[in-house]
Parts: C-alpha cells; sequence; structure tokens
C-alpha cells in the first residue's frame, strides 16, 4: 500500500464525507451548509496547521490550545476596553502568539528541555495570563466582524477564503530554504546538524510560526463565538494532535503533505462531528422516545477518533515492515 | 597546509585526544590509522566542529583557526563524509546533496537547474546507481555512501575527510571513488582518509598518521611501510596473521547440529539447503545484497521465510522469531552496531546481560551484585575498554560496541551462532580478538555460520565458504580449494558447478 504513505488523511475525510453525506441528504450541499462547517471548524483546521508546522521539525505544542484563548481574551479586551478597531487588536493578538511561539523555542530549543514538558507548562502559564487579561467571559464583537466572518466574498464562504489563503501561503513557503530544514530535522536532527542546519534557529521560527497561526485561529474563534471566553481553547491543543496524526503526516517527508494532511485531518474530525450530531438529531426526531444525552454524542465522535488515530499508526507500521 | 598540534579532547574523565598532531600539504592523501578507541574518530570530529577541542592549536593555511561547529567548519573549507553518514531518508538525493549547502541564488528555479546540473554530474563521476529524485532510503547503503560523499564536495572544500565510508560500499563502487579522489586530489584537493582497510589505504594513499591511545605515535610514507609496520604502530605489538585455523583442522566434526532444506526468501533467498555440524565455522561470502542477510535473518526468525525446513538436532523446528531462535539455540551478531545490537542508552552491564533476561523466566529475580560480577568478568575476558560497566554503551568505541555484542551470547551455551559481517569497521587488533572467540566458542561444540564482507577473513578462518549470487549458493569452497582469486570469480557469479553442503 505505498501509495497509501501520507495519503491516509484523505482515504479517511472521503469516507467521512460520505457518510456525512447520506445522512444529511443533498442539503449538504448548499452555501449555508458548508459555510456552517468551516465557519464553526475553521479555529481547528487553523490550530492543526500551527501543529502541523511544528510537527513537521520534530516538536509538539500543547499549548497552541490556551495560546488561541489568549488571543481571543487580548482581542476582546483591547476592543471592548482599549477602544481599538478588530485589524488592530487581531494584530496585537497574532503578536503576542508569535511570542508565545519564541518562548516556547527558546526554551526548547536553547536549553534542551523536552517539548511535551515546556508547552505543558508554559499552556497553564498562558491560561493564567489569559484569565488575567478576561478574568470574566464577555464582551462584544462588531456586528460587522461576524456578519463577514459567518457571510460569503464572491459567493464563497469567508471561513473558506481565509482557509485556502492561509494554505496556498504554508504550502508556498515550501519552497524556501527554512521549511526544508524544518522537516529535515523532524526527519533527523542529527544528521541535519551535521549537515550544517542551524538547528535552534529553525526550530525557534517553527514554534514562533506555530504561535502565530494559533493566535490567527484565535482571531477567528473571536469572529465565529461573538464573545470572549477563555475557557473555549482547551480542547484545541489535543484535537489539533488528533488531526495532524490522523492526516498521516508522519513518514512522508513533505512539507506540502504535512499542510494538506493537516487539513484533511481537521476535516475529518469536523466531519465526524457533523455525522455524529446528525445520526443523534435523526435519531432523536425520528425515535422521541429515545432520549440520548449529548454526552453519548461526544464518547460517540471521540470513539471514531480513536479509530481514525489507529488506522493512522496501523498504516505506518505497514509502511515501516515493507521498508527498512 | 592543514597543521594541527597537540590537539586535547576530554569526555568527562576519559582522555580522548591527549597530545595528538597532524599535518598535510595541499593536494596530500593521507590515512589516519588507529586502533578503536585511538582517538582516530575525535579527531575528525573535532575538524568537521561537532566536538569542541578543549586544547590544542589547529592552523589552516597559515592561519590559527577555531571550530565552533559544523558550520563553521564547512566555512573553513572543510567538508566530511561520516561513517553513519548525515543523510536524511525521505529526502531525495539532491535534496540531501543541498542540505545545508544551499545557494544563494535569487529564484528557486535557476538553483533548481544548478543542482540537477551538479546531481547529474556526480552520479557520473562517482558512478552512484540512482537518479537525482530517488529517496536515500531506496538506496543501499553502498550508494548511500557516495551520496554523502557528494554532498561533502559540493561546498568545494581544500580539506575533504572520510571516515570510514568504504565499509559498506561495493568494490567496483570503491575503485571508481578511488579514481575520482585521485583526480580531486591532483587539482588541489586534500584528502583525509580513516579506513581500516590496509588494503584500501596502500591503494589511495600516500602517507598515513598513526594515533595510539589519543596520542600521535608516527607519521609514514606508506611506500615505505609495510603493514606489519603499521600494525606494530597501532597496536605496540606484533601481530601474528595466522589464526586458529590450524587448530580447527584437526577436530573432527560428525554431529549434525542443523540441517537447513530450500530456505526461501520471496526475492532474496532461493532454495538454499545446508547442513551444519557440530562445531564447524561455514563462511558465508558474496557481493553485498546477494541474500546472505536476509538468509541469516530467516534462521534467526528475524525475517519471515516462506519455504523451507529446519531441522536441529534432528527435530522440525519453526522459527518464526528471535524469541524461537534464541529458544532453540541459535545467536545472532551483526555488523550493524548502532541500528541491531546496541542499546545505546543503556549500559555496559545491561548490554551484556540482555540475553540472560530475554530467556530467563518471567518473575525469576535478578541480583544486582550477582549481575555486576558477571558484567565485570565478561568485560576483562573480553578485553573490553570502558570506564567501568555502568557507563552508557553509546560511550564505547566501535570495536568496543561490539565485543558487548558478541558477550552477551557467551553465557549461552549455543548450539549455532549467526554471524552478518560482525567485525565491519572493527580495527584489526579488536578484530582478532573477536574472531579469536568465536573460535573458541566452536572448541565447545557451537557451530557458527559466518557472513563477512572481508574475504581475507574468510580465507583465514573459516573450514568452507558457501558462496552466494543472486539468493542462490553458486558455489562451496572446501579447504583445499579456498584461495582469494577462485573466491572472488566465485562471488562475480562463475562458478563451475552449483554448490549444495
Amino acid at each position: 500500500m505505498k501509495w497509501l504513505e501520507g495519503k491516509l488523511g484523505y482515504v479517511l475525510l472521503a469516507g467521512a464525507l460520505v457518510i456525512n453525506i447520506c445522512l444529511q441528504g443533498i442539503g449538504f450541499f448548499t452555501a449555508d451548509s458548508i459555510g456552517a462547517l468551516f465557519g464553526s471548524n475553521l479555529p481547528l483546521l487553523l490550530a492543526a496547521l500551527a501543529q502541523t508546522v511544528i510537527m513537521a521539525a520534530g516538536g509538539i505544542d500543547i499549548s497552541i490550545g490556551n495560546t488561541i484563548a489568549l488571543a481571543n481574551g487580548i482581542i476582546i479586551v483591547c476592543l471592548n476596553a482599549y477602544g481599538m478597531s478588530f485589524s488592530g487588536s487581531s494584530l496585537a493578538a497574532i503578536a503576542a502568539g508569535t511570542g508565545v511561539g519564541l518562548v516556547n523555542g527558546i526554551i526548547i530549543a536553547c536549553f534542551r528541555v523536552p517539548p511535551l514538558l515546556v508547552t505543558f507548562a508554559m499552556s497553564t502559564f498562558i491560561k493564567g495570563l489569559a484569565l488575567m487579561i478576561l478574568p470574566k467571559p464577555g464582551g462584544n464583537v462588531p456586528t460587522e466582524v461576524y456578519r463577514t466572518y459567518g457571510g460569503t466574498i464572491f459567493m464563497i464562504p469567508t471561513a473558506l477564503v481565509i482557509l485556502i489563503v492561509v494554505v496556498v501561503f504554508l504550502v508556498l513557503a515550501g519552497r524556501f530554504r527554512i521549511t526544508n530544514h524544518m522537516t529535515a530535522i523532524g526527519s533527523n536532527e542529527r544528521n541535519a546538524y551535521v549537515s550544517g542546519v542551524r538547528v535552534e534557529l529553525v526550530k525557534v521560527t517553527a514554534y514562533a510560526a506555530g504561535g502565530a497561526i494559533a493566535a490567527l485561529s484565535g482571531v477567528c474563534l473571536t469572529a465565529l463565538t461573538a464573545t470572549g471566553d477563555v475557557r473555549n481553547g482547551e480542547s484545541f491543543a489535543l484535537q489539533s494532535i488528533a488531526a495532524v496524526i490522523i492526516g498521516g503526516m508522519l513518514g512522508s517527508g513533505k512539507w506540502k503533505n504535512y499542510i494538506l494532511g493537516a487539513v484533511s485531518g481537521a476535516l475529518f474530525l469536523a466531519v465526524i462531528n457533523n455525522i455524529v450530531f446528525y445520526a443523534f438529531s435523526y435519531v432523536s426526531v425520528n425515535y422521541p422516545e429515545m432520549q440520548i444525552s449529548t454526552y453519548y454524542q461526544q464518547l460517540f465522535s471521540n470513539f471514531i477518533i480513536i479509530f481514525g488515530l489507529m488506522s493512522a499508526a496501523l498504516a505506518e507500521r505497514r509502511n515501516r515492515r515493507r521498508g527498512r | 597546509m592543514l597543521r594541527i598540534i597537540d590537539l586535547e579532547k576530554n569526555f568527562g574523565a576519559v582522555k580522548a585526544l591527549s597530545n595528538a598532531s597532524l599535518e598535510m600539504e595541499r593536494g596530500e592523501i593521507r590515512a589516519l590509522l588507529g586502533a578503536n578507541g585511538s582517538g582516530k574518530s575525535t579527531l575528525v570530529k573535532v575538524l568537521s566542529g561537532l566536538n569542541k577541542k578543549d586544547g590544542g592549536r589547529i592552523w589552516l593555511n597559515q592561519e590559527e583557526i577555531e571550530i565552533n561547529s559544523p558550520v563553521s567548519s564547512k566555512k573553513y573549507g572543510i567538508a566530511m563524509a561520516y561513517q553513519d553518514m548525515s543523510l536524511i531518508p525521505e529526502l531525495s538525493l539532491e535534496e540531501n546533496l543541498v542540505l545545508g549547502n544551499e545557494p544563494k541564488e535569487k529564484t528557486a528555479a535557476m538553483s533548481q537547474g544548478r543542482i540537477r546540473e551538479y546531481a547529474e554530474k556526480m552520479i557520473r563521476e562517482l558512478g552512484i546507481q540512482a537518479a537525482p529524485d530517488t529517496r536515500v532510503k531506496d538506496m543501499d547503503l553502498s550508494n548511500q555512501g557516495l551520496v554523502e560523499v557528494a554532498k561533502a564536495m559540493y561546498t568545494e572544500p581544500i580539506l575533504l575527510i572520510l571516515d570510514e565510508i568504504t565499509a559498506s560500499m561495493h568494490r567496483d563502487q570503491v575503485e571508481l571513488l578511488f579514481a575520482f579522489l585521485k583526480r580531486e586530489s591532483q587539482k588541489g584537493l586534500s584528502i583525509l582518509f580513516v579506513s581500516h582497510r590496509f588494503e584500501e589505504v596502500y591503494e589511495l594513499c600516500q602517507s598515513a598518521t598513526i594515533l595510539r591511545g589519543g596520542v600521535s605515535i608516527q607519521d609514514v610514507q606508506l611506500a615505505q611501510t609495510p603493514v606489519n609496520r603499521l600494525i606494530y604502530y597501532m597496536t605496540g605489538e606484533e601481530m601474528k596473521g595466522e589464526h586458529d585455523r590450524a587448530q580447527s583442522e584437526g577436530r573432527s566434526h560428525s554431529r549434525i547440529l542443523m540441517e537447513i532444506e530450500n530456505l526461501t526468501v520471496e526475492g532474496q533467498v532461493k532454495q538454499i539447503s545446508m547442513t551444519v555440524r557440530e562445531g564447524e565455522i561455514i563462511g558465508i561470502a558474496g557481493l553485498q545484497g546477494q541474500g546472505q542477510s536476509e538468509f541469516l535473518r530467516a534462521l534467526y526468525g528475524a525475517c519471515p521465510y516462506q519455504e523451507g525446513r529446519i531441522r536441529i538436532d534432528n527435530a522440525d523446528i519453526k522459527i518464526k522469531t528471535p524469541k524461537d531462535a534464541v529458544k532453540a539455540g541459535i545467536g545472532f551478531i551483526s555488523g550493524d552496531r548502532e541500528k541491531e545490537q546496541i542499546m545505546s542508552v543503556r549500559s555496559v552491564e545491561e548490554n551484556l546481560l540482555v540475553v540472560e533476561h530475554a530467556v530467563s523466566r518471567p518473575g525469576s529475580i535478578c541480583f544486582p551484585g550477582r549481575e555486576k560480577k558477571v558484567a565485570e568478568e565478561l568485560v576483562n575476558r573480553l578485553n573490553i575498554i570502558t570506564a567501568g560497566t555502568d557507563v552508557l554503551a553509546d560511550s564505547l568505541s566501535g570495536g568496543n560496541q561490539q565485543k558487548l555484542a558478541v558477550g552477551r551470547w557467551l553465557g549461552q551455551e549455543l548450539k549455532i551462532l549467526l554471524l552478518d559481517d560482525p567485525t565491519k569497521g572493527v580495527d584489526v587488533k579488536a578484530r582478532s580478538e573477536i574472531n579469536k572467540l568465536f573460535c573458541n566458542m566452536t572448541k565447545r561444540g557451537t557451530a557458527i555460520l559466518y557472513s563477512s564482507s572481508d574475504n581475507e577473513e574468510l580465507l583465514e578462518i573459516a573450514e568452507k565458504i558457501c558462496v552466494f549470487y543472486e539468493g542462490r549458493m553458486i558455489k562451496v569452497l572446501s579447504k583445499g580449494e579456498m584461495n582469494g582469486e577462485v573466491l572472488a570469480r566465485a562471488m562475480l557469479g562463475v562458478a563451475e558447478e552449483g554448490g549444495h553442503v
């Protein structure tokens, strides 16, 4: 199954989409429905992209979730307390996200502390910062912002446009030296170092870029929810990792595959949530006597995610056994 | 052109280099010789920027320099082709050439063209059997070694260091490489060649520096120095060429220990049959990749086989995993230390006791005091140079690591020991010690299947040699027939009759 290498994400996504379409019916293909799918899941998609940049360089970042929350908090405070424009607040948030990434990167690359530990500790620290900035949920977002976000640009849902722009930008970045160095480090750090790659610099850049993209995700989350709530960020960390793994990027070594794999993995998660939602509402509509609590919904979709992760691991194992 | 004086490098309490000096001229090809643990790896790593020196001075073209990292070493024009390679397996040949050497062109398109040109040029000149876009992990080790050299040459260095890269190369590729190196040295490139293979050293180099115990012992001109002299400088002892072959000659092997019938591994091993007798040493020769490795691994349960029967002591045996093999009394040692043999982040003691632990019953208790003693005894018996039994196996030199791999089997009363190039990259002294250990094992009845890429070694130590070619055993050389020429012809596929042991 050599063709499967690096493409597992697409296969799983295709399967999930088919099931979704069956359940939802033709209504799936309306601009509204697709817009909603991308709109509500863009934060996750961007989080997955942030994570894939970092994982391509051989690292991992658990603090992405709370970076998103921090970005959210900063925007709300800038908008409401300081009267800044939305774009100004967004820039501030992205700067903050980049700063978080830089700190992570420096501690990991220069002080040689394992990424899992550093980002875990930073995660708590960032959440504290976010809470300091925005202790209680609340705040308003200008109507034009969330209207635009939920609307369309030239008939294409805004969220989808944003996603396409980011993905194209990242894929083009693959032609540059820095991203080649990132994948080299992620593949075999010692050999990259010995070949003259500036490992520390590249790692710091990867984490900083991840932080920036995570902050962008926070911007979109703010536009989506039209309010600020620091607690919304936490779940993104692990979900983004799951998305990257399901996307099947491991072992392919090609930057473009990493990016597209992350997108398909995140879409898979999104579609699964959709499927489970439709399945459960179908049940509750047609069998009103069966009251299934929403907790089961989560349980079920997470179960499917575990299945997705296992397939990714098995596919990689099969490839490894075939090769050397 | 290059002058090194009194180089010092310590790793904790171990003085890897204490008084190393070296001088080279422009266009000179010099060999760097020394036993394992003599400091030659350390010295070249200082030159390439992986290790920082603790003392001493280095001059390059009359200017004193400080080398702090691989990047700075490259800036000075020093390039190194590494023994365990510095290639990224997932990337293609040309991507690897360029890694860390990226040209400063403005547009990607221009540089892409230049890179492709250079890649093709190197493929031609070095005889690499691959295309510029072949992924390195799809290439065999021999070609990977050539890519490693091409990568080092990319920066147009003034000093090229080759650290044992010929260890995994086919003979014909080595010849092309040497022709290339000689051409480059005439253009002014200085080459420092680290190797254990004396034939190659004499073929390529004009001069040599010998290290022993971290100190430069002697500089010689190879044309005036015979091999014995070199070995004497390297080890401080006179070396005898003769081995225990004489001793094993007298022994009679009667009892059949293992019978292999029609062993087949898809694509690699075709219907090999063999009879193995108690105490025998059967050599396995052949060019690289003719199925020897897969054959041995199939016997050890590390490679699945599709057809064939294995009988040990007259009983049919199914070997599906190494655990089955070990239970049946079969041991295995390969030359690929890093990937297959040594647990580098565990201690010497743990590496030595791993087989004992693996075969003991679950729930049995380990007594630390006893284990330490066992480990210390083995270290003494095998003459392993280490700072203690609880240091990490990583810190040992190649030959000593290989002795760990041998030591772990010594207490096991093996019926059969399978060897896949176990002395690869090991210096002459350790090699002879290890081979003596193998001979001692045969005295106690263990049979050995010894696959080696070093024909000299096989001719000395084996009682008969099976030659593999394209997965078949095309010739078996008995005692009387064993000489270098017949062996070399057989390896190339020229055989007079088929082979069955």
